[in-house]
């Protein structure tokens, strides 16, 4: 006989050896493989939600600014001076300015509906409104220096007000929320973990001792131990790939749902989260296969060598 | 070919099951092992076999240094011994000639090779016609015959059967005695370890006797009642 002959049967022998014992054990083989989906579901929540409170940070951070408004009798020099000063901080990413008219225009469409508000207006004599310089920072924590730099003697004057929303709160209880579930996920995936790894230790006990008389011969007339061992690790290798399918296909269904219902709190843009999905999965699911893979095959080591020494 | 050079066995803590036991077995002999329940026979078999390590002495089987050997080299000695022990029954969902397949199977042979060899064995058992029964579906004796037959398998040099008539009646023990006979023509050294009267005196071998662990007598042409 060929080596390679003998090596192909061989193998061929140990992969239809291991899907037998998977069948038989099918009931248990379906509780391991519930927890373990159990187990990188956790993982793959986590991940999302990480992913979403990621993107909900970014997403309140980019509304962040301090809107500077000029007075009414502002001097259009002085406006420009005043923007120059302001682009020339280091702190300042970006500064827009809008001009008087522009914010008037802006004031009366949002105030359409609103007759006073329209006969106000037409009471007055031009343009009450002043100009304003929409600011951002390069990071968040620049704006306090920003505020100060505006109150510059020689140019405080020139500004009625400096409005300042810094979403501060939402982002510290977002930031907050997700340290928390970051907390009691980590622990429930350990918990899980030690339960997948539990229960597939058992499933292969049970699996050796199902089948004992065959072990037992097979080790009398001389099969080799990877023979005898490969099966059952084989099986929990089985176990691993049907959990890893299993929670995938749960994670893309679980992403494609939760994706639209997050919308509103975007006020309509991308919560991300799919993004994410798509542009991880293929990562997530060779990092969870390597690391389920070794966690499975040193559990179904431990199992099957303990048995046959 | 079989070489036991004062070899004493200690089961743990300090159960003295074979001590000092010297023998030699030549190629093609047929011995029977007899003795007394506790005598040591089964502690001898599995000597042979690996399965159990000398505490003192040397075991060796057709040049190999058994007590020593590496456990990935266990499974080849093994292959070169036919073994029949009663704890190793037959898998009942198997049939007959899938239960003499699975020891060619699990050390990777061909299927040509196992659709050519088991027919043959099974032939010299005398059950070429029965090969696709169960094992609930035959006599003990049958039964028995096949185990026989799937120790035949690889073609060993050694033949060693753990009380292999053990529960059978005396026709049933006649035809396994046949078998080995027949097996030990073709020139494969059989050791028997029995302590049926009938089976030793039906053979008219070489005879060992043991007693509390030590070789009591070495007979060519024993009987059982010189024996004991
Ligand atoms: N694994 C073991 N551990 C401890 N004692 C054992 C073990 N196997 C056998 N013995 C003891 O060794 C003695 C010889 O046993 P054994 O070789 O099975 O005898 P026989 O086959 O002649 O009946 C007995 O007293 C038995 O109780
Ligand atoms: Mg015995």
């Amino acid at each position: 006989m060929k080596p390679e002959a003998h090596f192909i049967n061989t193998c061929w022998r140990i992969i239809v050896h291991s899907w037998q014992h998977t069948i038989r054990n099918a009931w248990i083989a379906a509780a391991t493989v519930a927890m373990l989906v159990l187990v990188l579901s956790s993982v793959n929540v986590l991940l999302a939600v990480q992913a979403f409170t990621n993107q909900a940070i970014q997403h309140l951070e980019d509304h962040i600014d301090v809107i500077a408004t000029f007075t009414p009798n502002a001097s259009d020099t002085l406006i420009q001076q005043a923007r120059s000063y302001v682009l020339s901080l280091p702190q300042v990413q970006d500064v827009t300015f809008i001009s008087a008219d522009q914010v008037l225009q802006t004031f009366r469409q949002s105030h359409a509906s609103d007759t006073a508000v329209q006969a106000g207006l037409h009471d007055v004599d031009g343009n009450p409104l002043g100009a304003e310089l929409v600011i951002k920072a390069k990071h968040t924590e620049d704006y306090a220096f920003i505020l100060q730099a505006l109150q510059n003697p020689q140019y405080a004057s020139l500004f009625d007000t400096s409005t300042y929303d810094d979403h501060h709160e939402a982002i510290a209880a977002v930031q907050n929320l997700a340290d928390q579930i970051r907390l009691i996920g980590s622990a429930l995936i350990a918990l899980f973990t030690l339960f997948g790894m539990l229960l597939t230790f058992n499933t292969l006990r049970v699996a050796v001792y199902t089948h004992r008389e065959e072990i037992g011969i097979m080790r009398l007339v001389g099969a080799s131990s990877a023979f005898v061992r490969t099966p059952f690790i084989l099986e929990g290798i089985w176990l691993a790939s049907f959990a890893i399918l299993l929670s995938s296909i749960l994670f893309a269904c679980g992403v494609w749902w939760i994706n639209p219902l997050l919308r509103p709190l975007f006020e309509g843009s991308d919560p991300g989260v799919t993004t994410f999905f798509l542009q991880n999965i293929l990562t997530i699911i060779l990092v969870e296969t390597a690391g389920l893979y070794a966690l499975v095959t040193t559990v179904s080591t431990l199992a099957v060598g303990t048995y046959l020494r | 070919m079989i070489v036991l050079d004062h070899v004493t066995k200690v089961y743990h803590p300090n159960h003295v099951a074979l001590q000092d036991v010297s023998l030699a077995i030549g190629a093609g002999e047929f011995v029977s092992i007899i003795g007394q329940s506790g005598a040591g026979k089964t502690t001898l078999a599995k000597l042979l076999i690996a399965d159990e390590r000398p505490t003192q002495g040397k075991v060796s089987v057709g040049g190999w240094d058994v007590g020593a050997l590496s456990v990935h080299d266990v499974p080849l000695l093994r292959r070169q011994i036919g073994v029949i022990f009663q704890d190793y029954k037959l898998l009942p969902k198997k049939s007959v000639f899938e239960n003499v397949a699975f020891a060619l199977e699990v050390i990777g042979a061909s299927r040509a090779r196992i659709r050519d060899i088991v027919p043959q064995v099974l032939r010299v058992v005398g059950l070429e016609e029965k090969a696709g029964r169960f094992p609930t579906q035959l006599s003990g004796g049958e039964q028995q015959r096949v185990v026989i037959a799937r120790a035949l398998v690889h073609q060993p040099k050694i033949l060693l059967a753990d009380e292999p008539t053990g529960n059978l009646d005396t026709l049933n023990t006649r035809d396994i005695i046949d078998a080995l006979l027949k097996v030990n023509q073709f020139g494969t050294t059989i050791i028997l370890v029995t302590h049926n009267r009938e089976v030793v005196n039906a053979v008219h071998r070489r005879v060992i006797t043991l007693k509390n662990g030590q070789i009591h007598s070495d007979q060519h042409q024993g009987k059982y009642a010189l024996a004991m």
